[in-house]
């Protein structure tokens, strides 16, 4: 396929951000708030995290992307093609002869294999033909990906004017790309209240008014809700607690020697693994004392931290750090109970703890509902205004990290935009799949009928009734010549 | 050269526009898009599941169809055993398709997926965990002026991609080879045994292939007969039927 080289520039798009301090500018010209960075690109703080993560969540996570129609086809092949045949030649309620049922059994592999040979490999260069569409700006605006374009993409753009390019040197260029395509699109937001979107060979268009308005309104409503949410879980944390307030109140001597008993002994630990064995250790020990279980689960806290595995000594380091951290953060909280004497105490400094946080949220929640009324009203607001107003409610009152209202409004807006363009492409490649597998089933039915008796003459010819060559050409020798009739 | 290059160019990309490009663009706006945009931005789930589960179903539905009826016209397939895997087809194919829905509709729940990806995931996101993240990251250059809110807001994105994959393959997983692979061939091969029989409802008796093998075997068969008819004359009461008979037949 012809990889266009228009796709990288800006299509006569206005504003122009460098690629690094881009962001920053605009920044000092917006809001002036250390919470409204917007700097670390979600994209690339996601990778990261997921480097660090366990092979099952990066292998999950590929599938999360790439789940559509030849994931279907792929896990329905399995079950047909390993599955089934099993259930088939071995099934005890059946009266049928077992020569039957193993001829049945062995149509599910060739059908299997049928249905990926022919099914999937037609979806897969239509998922590819979508994916080079959305990239080129040649698909309507819903599914257009140029303000935020796939890295394969990019990086068979840069290989084409830059043909001797060598590895690392293209992937900090697909980098930079993509940062500056993440910051054009946050200072259009903040300094023209409007997305720019690439077309292909034509100038880039702004987002329509009531698309823009629509994405605004999604942007805030799931900020409510990830607000709500969060509020509801408030009742849960405060049992969870209060339930571990009462213990450091009833074993405060207990819980502080157990705990400072661990701090000196894992000073002198020097690797995660020594870290892992002793605190294994250690509640093996105290579950032999039979201590509570709510002192075991505070050592399995800490130990949850060593089952990282760190990739450099850097990494070793910082995760040794906050493992000691929390020991030191959890006898903090033990000495803070030291002198409650009642239950009721016990209640009112959760209450307190809790509180903060809650009413945090509410405000969260009530400034993004008055939001979304400004957005909605017939003279509408900027992006600019929203993170005005944003600030100042951050600057009245104490608003937790919790809080969706934190966070940058403008790059909460282009993860919604991302989000929903890659959302909506992959209905349209699972849409499109259906309708070209339905299309290719006909095809698949046919070869299977073709084939199928063909494949059982050929290995199981006992079964298929047709003898073996071996035995046919016997047949044949013994046969009266026409002479001899 | 380079002329006649370009010109071939051109022209494939002509008919790429043409024959692919216009027609998917065409069906990216088709009725009903709209609204399956609309699902999938919100991650409803429980619709992204149904529309791979109906992929599915529809593709059964019309395969059974398609099966049943070149099965029933395939000369090459013995005559005994045609209806046999015709039947099997029917059978299989209205089981597959209802107990797919009735898999989705238990797997897809919202409570029963929560509960299975805490057992199998959970660990990998609990509070704890995931600080020993953020101390990770925190001492890179890189990501020393990270803010909790963005580390939580990436941890939800990677929790939500997570959970995403698992509730498509768990969902189509217990559809298509639980479902459809395990529990189906179960009943399917005793139904299709009905189905058969009531396929042939009318048919005339059929002719064994002459070629099948025979596992039946005929010499021990008729050992076994002459036998059995052997006991039979020499037993007492065969002898005295015998003789009763003789005593009644009336004679010439």
């Amino acid at each position: 396929m012809k990889v266009e080289k228009i796709s990288l520039n800006s299509y006569g798009n206005p504003t122009k951000a460098k690629a690094s301090g881009g962001v920053k500018s605009v920044n000092n010209g917006a809001v002036n708030t250390p919470n409204f960075s917007g700097n670390i690109v979600q994209g690339d703080l996601v990778k990261d995290i997921q480097k660090l993560m366990p092979s099952t969540i990066k292998v999950t996570n590929r599938l999360a992307d790439s789940m559509g129609e030849i994931q279907n086809i792929l896990i329905n092949a399995v079950g047909t093609g390993l599955v089934a045949p099993i259930f088939i030649k071995y099934n005890p309620l059946s009266k049928t002869d077992e020569d039957t049922r193993t001829y049945s059994a062995w149509r599910q592999p060739l059908s299997a294999v049928l249905a990926i040979a022919t099914q999937a490999s037609m979806v897969a260069p239509f998922n590819n033909l979508i994916n080079w569409m959305a990239n080129t700006g040649k698909l309507p605006d819903p599914y257009n990906k140029t303000n935020f374009q796939d890295d394969s993409y990019i990086a068979k753009i840069i290989k084409k004017t830059q043909p001797n390019i060598s590895k690392e040197q293209l992937s900090i260029a697909v980098k930079k790309e993509q940062e500056k395509q993440y910051n054009e699109l946050l200072e259009n937001l903040r300094t023209k209240n409007t997305i720019f979107i690439k077309q292909h060979k034509a100038p880039s268009k702004q987002m329509d008014e009531a698309s823009y308005k629509n994405l605004l309104v999604e942007t805030v409503e799931s900020m409510i809700k990830e607000d709500n949410k969060k509020l509801e879980n408030c009742g849960t944390t405060k049992q969870k607690r209060a339930i571990r307030s009462e213990f450091f109140r009833k074993h405060n001597d207990y819980a502080k020697k157990v705990l400072n008993e661990i701090k000196t002994d894992t000073k002198k630990l020097g690797t995660i693994d020594e870290y892992k064995t002793y605190l294994s250790d250690k509640i093996k020990s105290l579950k032999s004392e039979q201590a509570d279980k709510e002192l075991i689960d505070m050592v399995k806290e800490i130990k949850a931290r060593a089952q990282i595995k760190p990739h450099d000594e850097n990494a070793e380091k910082a995760l040794i750090e906050e493992m000691q951290n929390k020991i030191s953060k959890m006898i903090k909280q033990v000495n803070t109970y030291t002198n409650v004497l009642s239950e009721e105490d016990v209640v009112k400094h959760v209450d307190e703890s809790i509180k903060a946080n809650k009413t945090a949220l509410e405000t969260s929640i009530k400034t993004l509902t008055e939001i979304k009324k400004d957005i909605n009203s017939t003279n509408g607001t900027t992006i600019k205004e929203i993170e005005k107003k944003i600030a100042q409610k951050l600057k009245e009152n104490k608003i937790t990290d919790e809080c969706s209202i934190k966070s940058s409004f403008a790059a909460k807006v282009v993860e919604k935009y991302k989000s929903n363009i890659t959302g909506s492409l992959k209905g349209y490649k699972q849409f499109t799949g259906l309708v070209i597998s339905l299309a290719v089933l006909p095809v698949s039915c046919y070869l299977l009928n073709w084939i199928y008796p063909l494949f059982m003459d050929a290995l199981f010819p006992n079964l298929s009734n047709k003898k073996h060559d071996n035995e046919a050409s016997a047949l044949v020798a013994k046969a009266p010549k026409k002479e001899e009739v | 050269m380079a002329k006649i290059y370009n010109v071939i160019s051109n022209a494939a990309n002509k008919v790429v526009d043409y024959t692919l490009v216009k027609p998917l663009n065409k069906l990216s706006t088709a009725p009903g898009m709209a609204h399956v945009r609309k699902e999938y931005c919100n991650k409803n789930m429980n619709f992204i599941n149904g529309i791979g589960i109906a992929s599915i179903v529809l593709k059964d539905g019309l395969g059974c169809y398609m099966y049943v009826n070149q099965s029933l016209h395939n000369e090459k397939i013995p005559d005994d055993k045609r209806k046999f895997v015709a039947a099997l087809d029917l059978a299989n194919g209205g089981l597959m398709i209802a107990m797919q829905i009735l898999m989705h509709l238990t797997i897809s729940n919202k409570i029963m997926q929560s509960k299975m990806f805490n057992k199998l995931y959970g660990k990998y996101f609990n509070r704890s965990v995931t600080k020993g993240y953020q101390a990770i990251l925190k001492n890179q250059d890189k990501y020393k002026a990270m803010t909790n809110k963005e580390f939580t807001d990436a941890m939800g994105v990677i929790h939500g991609k997570a959970m995403e994959a698992f509730s498509n393959i768990t969902s189509l997983a217990a559809a298509t080879i639980i479902g459809k692979r395990v529990i189906v061939p179960f009943i399917a091969t005793p139904l299709a045994d009905k189905t058969k029989a009531w396929m042939c409802r009318n048919d005339k008796p059929s002719e064994i292939n002459s070629e099948t093998k025979n596992t039946y075997n005929c010499e021990k068969h008729h050992k076994k007969n002459n036998e059995s008819n052997n006991q039979k004359t020499n037993s007492p009461i065969s002898k005295l039927t015998e003789q009763f008979k003789q005593v009644r037949t009336p004679q010439k």
